[in-house]
């Protein structure tokens, strides 16, 4: 595959005149990962009946994670395949929490998972990774409060559906997947979430998923 | 034919190089997986 990109990028080098095709490359290959992080998602959560559910939370995830950063899977496919298998099992935990419609449980719930999320991102946000170090402390502090007001923006539209909507199936749906995409980046982001990425991605490597 | 070819391969570039600079501005990238930061992109955001 990415051979493939190699190729792809220079082809649009050579047709567009822009000489940084390591630039091109690379802006393929998070192209190439999100569409077929969100494509293959979709459609096994479509056969699983927990669409919106995993598309939700792995939305949410991914909008805190741009900003605070999160643990990594060693390869484009491995990444696909354990994004995926966790995003499922979010979508179908989010499905169970929408049944019940018992609003001191999703305040609480809420809360529970606010708050962890909260100091996780202070305590562990703009985390360095070994393929991208972020060198600059103002550029990190930066992203840190871009992803601070990017959960307080989830928490706002929490608060306003469990307040005028909580009894609609589709809002408590809503709600329930974007706290369990909270709940998984707060997860991801702190050691035991790295820990725990690492060993998944070890297995898949014995698995051969390259 | 060549003109529309060459907005085509324009375009793509434009979304790919918007795309590349979010996910270098960022922390991490969109889905799970990070790609290698080039060094263009590495120097631009450090």
């Amino acid at each position: 595959m990415s051979n493939l990109i190699h190729n792809f990028a220079h082809r649009i080098s050579r047709e567009t005149g822009y000489k940084d095709t390591g630039i091109i490359s690379f802006g393929l290959q998070s192209l190439f990962s999100l569409i077929s992080g969100y494509a293959v998602l979709g459609l096994l959560s479509f056969i699983l009946k927990v669409f919106p559910h995993a598309i939700i939370a792995a939305f949410v995830s991914s909008s805190l994670r741009v900003f605070s950063g999160g643990s990594h899977a060693s390869s484009s496919l491995r990444c696909t395949v354990y994004g995926t298998v966790m995003f499922l099992a979010l979508g179908g935990i989010a499905a169970a929490l929408a049944a019940f419609n018992s609003i001191f449980l999703f305040v609480t719930l809420t809360i529970l998972i606010a708050l962890p999320a909260m100091v996780a991102i202070f305590k562990y946000g703009y985390a360095t990774t070994h393929k991208k170090p972020l060198n600059s402390y103002a550029h990190g502090r930066k992203l840190r409060t871009i992803a601070i007001t990017v959960l307080f923006a989830w928490l706002i539209t929490i608060a306003y559906l469990l307040y005028y909507h909580f009894f609609s199936l589709s809002s408590r749906v809503f709600i329930a997947s974007i706290l369990t995409g909270i709940a998984w980046h707060t997860f991801c982001l702190t050691p035991l979430g790295h820990k725990v990425n690492e060993v998944a991605d070890k297995k898949l490597q014995k698995l051969r998923v390259s | 034919m060549k003109k529309i070819k060459c907005l085509v391969f324009m375009g793509m570039l434009t979304v790919i190089t918007l795309l590349a600079n979010i996910t270098a501005a960022g922390a991490c990238s969109m889905y799970h997986y990070q790609p290698e930061l080039p060094d263009a992109l590495a120097k631009k955001y450090d």
